[in-house]
């Protein structure tokens, strides 16, 4: 070997360990965890884990049922009486089982999901790391005069009769690799003494090959493999060093850019926003903007979702004050209305929160006959509220004629039969 | 020949790739819990104590030991809740008359008020308390409403329903095991 294929060596050498300590550092630095973690965040990190038994795809943290809040509390009473997280992940797993947790379980099929990608990782390194070894460990070949004169002989054109024999394949390779060869010695991109050995050995090679061709019985004149080397072995070795080079990265991204949550976009870029942050900026747009609807309807919406009745009632109203041709915003008051009088022991009270409500869904119909939760909540109102039966039944099949496949259809079928069935078994118009 | 290994390789990573997405494939909508029953079968019942509809002060489970306990999850909302409802009640008097036996309905993500309101016009009269802060739904690892439970006279669940029960005669089952 010359020395300047030894400082060549040494040089890639250098390369591969350099990428192979890129990678190290980069994982590391990504999973190595950053401080201590508060009783919050742990809190808030356990409920993630968790599954909310009553909904779909949703995380205990996200979801806002009963059982929900209480197991976010009984988390956090677990921390504080110094429970370990397995110690609280298990408490659920043997209230609920396996199916508890958002993660997949260690054990029976879960084993798969976390063994995959560890595997076509190591597969594809290996696959990597032999096709290195096995281009090293290839021999040069030497050419003769008379492979030389094989291949100058060559007909270099492609021969579409015979494009299904692989050997063709390899001749059509190795005679561009040798015109490629020396188009780079030409242009100087390949030192005097790697061009003659690399000329040397595809010659030799081709010359095998083209001799094979020409009569399938010939042996190799240079002691070279008499058939073309397995290909298929080599693509697939290749591919699944490009497939584990590609969860490699999977995996690093993942890590950077955190664990991907129910709710959470897949870019992950919306789960930096805290609940708080939210809510901050949404009340500084409503401030911005005191005469945009739409500012507070947005605010309105996260306030009802994250339980603040009251100050969703206020921007709800605010919002139909300043568009009165905006059904939504006066149906949704009136649903929180609603919500709030079946929560409220007070007869009185509760009447003048029907009232309000009953109020607000009647101006959102009026403004708009055809929005269908105007339709649906009032039926509510009208049958849970009221107890009025015969009035809801129309505002149920209004919302069913106008929304039939929404995922709220199904429930309103439910209290569609109820109502009727209040009524005496006879829907009013219908044909008795 | 000399391509075959190869080949055999190729086909055997295609035949995994097949075989785990088919496994995959097929759990793909089989909720686990669906028809299981509960976990905490054989399992000492929680000590949960509930403050009464009536007012009389709260109900603990540990204060009914001795003698077998229907536990009934249900709220006045739940058509699967009213759809049950009358069985409840035929159970309930049944065995009104029995010392041993208690049947006791746990409200479950409903409003109390709305509830007593129910409860009292339909005559329900067996033992009912209210769980404000969810806790009991989650001790008894509850998936939903209707949830019923048996509970042994020394205080282990000895049977659960998911769902509603389809007649009186699975009530008296759960009671069996019970007592």
């Amino acid at each position: 070997m010359s020395e300047r294929e030894r400082a060549g060596m040494l040089s890639r050498r250098w390369v591969w360990l350099a990428l192979a300590a890129v990678v190290v550092v980069t994982v590391g630095w990504v999973a190595w965890p950053s401080g201590s973690e508060s009783v919050d965040a742990r809190a808030q990190r356990l409920a993630s884990e968790l599954r909310c038994v009553e909904c779909e795809g949703l995380s205990v943290a996200d979801a806002n049922t009963v059982t929900a809040e209480a197991t976010r509390v009984d988390i956090r009473e677990r921390i504080d009486a110094g429970e370990n997280d397995a110690e609280i992940r298990q408490a659920y797993i043997d209230r609920y089982d396996e199916s508890m947790l958002l993660n997949p379980s260690s054990d029976g099929l879960g084993v798969v999901v976390w063994a995959l990608p560890v595997v076509v990782v190591l597969v594809g390194a290996a696959g990597v790391a032999y096709v290195v070894w096995r281009g090293r460990r290839t021999p040069r070949l030497p050419a003769s005069l008379d492979d030389e004169a094989v291949v100058a002989l060559a007909d270099t054109s492609e021969r579409d009769s015979v494009a299904d024999d692989p050997r063709e394949n390899e001749r059509e390779f190795l005679l561009r690799s040798l015109a490629d060869l020396d188009a780079e010695y030409a242009t100087g991109d390949v030192d005097p003494e790697s061009y003659a050995t690399l000329h040397a050995d595809y010659t030799a090679r081709t010359a095998v090959l083209l001799r094979e061709l020409d009569d399938p019985r010939s042996e190799s004149s240079t002691g070279a493999p008499a058939s073309p080397p397995p290909r298929w072995g080599r693509r697939l070795l290749v591919g699944g060093g490009v497939v584990g080079f590609a969860c490699l990265a999977g995996v690093v991204l993942a890590f950077a850019l955190g664990a991907r949550l129910p709710g959470d976009l897949p870019t992950g870029n919306a789960a930096s926003v805290s609940a708080d942050e939210r809510e901050a900026r949404l009340r500084q747009a409503v401030e911005e903007n005191p005469d945009a609807p739409t500012a507070f309807l947005a605010l309105a919406n996260f306030l009802e979702r994250n339980d603040d009745y009251a100050g969703a009632l206020e921007a709800y109203d605010r919002a139909g004050e300043l568009d009165p041709t905006d059904p939504q915003a006066p149906a949704q008051a009136g649903w929180i209305l609603f919500l709030s009088a079946r929560g409220t022991a007070d007869p009185g009270q509760q009447d003048a929160l029907l009232e309000g409500a009953r109020e607000r869904l009647d101006r959102a119909v009026a403004i708009d006959p055809e929005y269908p939760d105007a339709r649906f909540y009032r039926g509510m109102v009208l049958l849970r509220g009221y107890g009025d039966a015969a009035a809801a039944v129309p505002e149920f099949q209004r919302y069913l004629v106008l929304a039939p496949d929404t995922a709220l259809a199904e429930q309103v079928r439910d209290v569609l039969a109820e109502a009727v069935a209040a009524t005496g078994s006879t829907v009013p118009g219908a044909p008795n | 020949m000399r391509g075959l290994p190869t080949r055999w390789i190729a086909l055997g990573v295609g035949v995994l790739i097949v075989a785990v997405a088919v496994a995959f494939a097929t759990q793909v909508g089989d909720d686990p819990t669906v028809n299981e029953p509960s976990p905490l079968l054989g399992k000492d019942a929680p000590d949960v104590s509930l403050p009464a509809f009536d007012g009389s002060g709260d109900v603990s489970l540990e204060s009914l030991e001795g003698r077998a306990v229907i536990v009934n999850f249900w709220n006045s909302w739940c058509i699967p809740c009213r759809e049950e409802e009358p069985l409840l009640k035929d159970f309930y008097e049944a065995h009104a008359d029995d010392p041993d036996v208690v049947l006791l309905g746990i409200l479950r993500d409903d409003s109390l008020g709305t509830a007593r309101r129910y409860a009292e016009e339909r005559d329900m009269r067996w033992t009912l308390v209210d769980d404000p802060g969810g806790e009991a739904a989650l001790a008894f690892g509850t998936r939903g409403q209707p949830e019923t439970f048996a509970i042994s006279t020394d205080g282990v669940i000895v049977g659960s329903q998911l769902g509603p029960v389809r007649s009186v005669d699975d009530l008296e089952t759960l009671l069996a095991a019970a007592r």
